[in-house]
Formats: C-alpha cells, sequence, structure tokens
C-alpha cells in the first residue's frame, strides 16, 4: 500500500492528538508524543502493509509511545485546573451544577492515578464511543480483557470519588 | 453524608469529562509544520555506527601525532 505521509498525517492528526491530550493529561507531553509519534510512522510507513486501516495503525504506535512516554517519566500534570472545562453557567444562572462540577473535576483527578491500558478503555468506550469488538481490535486484547478492563477502571474511579469526598466532608 | 456513585451516574460523569477535556482539541499548526519540516532523530542503523566512526576517527589522529612525532625525532637525529 502507498501511502503518503503528509495526507495521512492531516487525515488523523486530530483524533491522534485528541487521544494524546486526553491520555497524557497535559498538552506539553501530548505535544512530546505526538511528535514521536509521527517521526515513527514515517520512519515505517514504506512497511505498512495495509492489515488494518491507517488511522488505527496510528492510533497503536500513539498507544506504544504514549506507554513508553510515560514509564520514563514518572508524574504528570493535571488536565483540568480548577475551574477550566467546567460546565458554566448560563446567563440567567441556569445549567450550571457546581456538585456535578466538583465530581467532573474530581473524576480528572481521579483519571491522573488510572494505569495507561485502563485509562484508553474509558477513552475509546467513553468518548469514541467504540464497541467492545473494536477496541479490542484497537488494543490487541480478547473483548473479554476490554470488558475487565473497563470494570477495573471504574471501580478504581469509584473508590477514589468515594475517598475524595469523605476526605472533602471530614 | 457519603454519596454512592451509581454506574448511570459515573457514567455520565465519564462522558461530561470527556467532552470538557477533549472536544474541540487540534492539532497546533506549529507542531504540524514542525513534523514536516524537521528530520527524523537518527536512531536507527546511521546512529549505531557513530561510536565506531568516533573510535575510528581517534585511531587515526593517535596514528598521525605518533608519525609526526617519529618524524620530528628523524629531523633531530640529523
Amino acid at each position: 500500500m502507498l501511502l503518503d505521509f503528509e495526507t495521512l498525517m492531516n487525515s488523523c492528526a486530530d483524533e491522534i492528538y485528541a487521544y494524546l491530550v486526553s491520555r497524557m493529561g497535559n498538552r506539553f507531553d501530548a505535544d512530546d508524543v505526538f511528535q514521536s509519534t509521527f517521526f515513527k510512522v514515517r520512519h515505517f510507513l514504506p512497511s505498512f502493509r495495509g492489515d488494518s486501516s491507517p488511522t488505527t495503525w496510528v492510533m497503536r504506535i500513539a498507544m506504544n509511545e504514549a506507554s513508553s512516554f510515560r514509564q520514563h517519566k514518572g508524574r504528570e500534570l493535571p488536565l483540568l485546573t480548577p475551574g477550566d472545562a467546567l460546565p458554566q453557567a448560563g446567563s440567567d444562572g441556569t445549567g450550571y451544577d457546581p456538585v456535578q462540577a466538583e465530581t467532573v473535576q474530581d473524576v480528572a483527578a481521579g483519571m491522573q492515578h488510572l494505569p495507561g491500558d485502563l485509562r484508553d478503555v474509558l477513552y475509546f468506550y467513553y468518548y469514541k464511543e467504540m464497541p467492545y469488538k473494536k477496541i479490542a481490535e484497537l488494543i490487541g486484547k480478547p473483548v473479554g480483557t476490554v470488558k475487565s478492563r473497563l470494570f477495573r477502571a471504574k471501580e478504581e474511579l469509584k473508590a477514589f470519588l468515594e475517598a475524595h469526598r469523605d476526605h472533602r466532608t471530614q | 453524608m457519603t454519596i454512592e456513585h451509581s454506574d448511570d451516574e459515573l457514567d455520565q460523569l465519564l462522558r461530561t469529562h470527556y467532552h470538557a477535556a477533549v472536544d474541540g482539541v487540534t492539532v497546533p499548526e506549529l507542531l504540524l509544520h514542525q513534523i514536516l519540516t524537521e528530520t527524523n532523530p537518527q536512531r536507527g542503523r546511521t546512529a549505531c555506527w557513530m561510536p565506531v566512526l568516533a573510535f575510528a576517527l581517534a585511531g587515526a589522529s593517535f596514528l598521525i601525532i605518533l608519525a609526526s612525532s617519529r618524524v620530528v625525532e628523524v629531523l633531530f637525529s640529523f
């Protein structure tokens, strides 16, 4: 399969970048991993055999790059700082639920504590709304693994949210 | 008061979180431009020859110094 690097990059850049911003938790690291991902894409493009769609192939490279980056760099910066990107009140004061806003911040904080493989399935399931089978193909694991990772991720998040709430009410 | 998070509530929170954090995120133009114009940092076949090349250059320099000192020695012997 003959693919032009620039065309490929333009076709999936935003999708990969959005994934990396979510996965890395901040734009600085997302920029670094995005760059290393596309350097790899350019390097390995001649050997791409077309077993999967080009975007899936690039996404797998991005997932690997994100994992190795995270292994080399321990701590991550928070994606949401207080007040950022939260549900805002309308001009009449409606449409804003302070309890939900606070909890969404907690979810963002809890996400930082999840391992990358759990975060990946949450992203593909809840944001990309992919079915289990497609997620399984993407991460190269059986459907059962996707379901168990989803379950574990939610359990860990629930535990984090409960602990956070208990701490706040004390 | 302890509030239990039901699955439905957590699902909703996760969706809200992702839409707040990721919706509308696009790649900075500068970053795309950098990737298209910059060369890939070489870590493949070329990079593995670098130590060999450095060693060969050091060896050659040593031989040149040795040879020139020998020439000087010969010249002074006359």
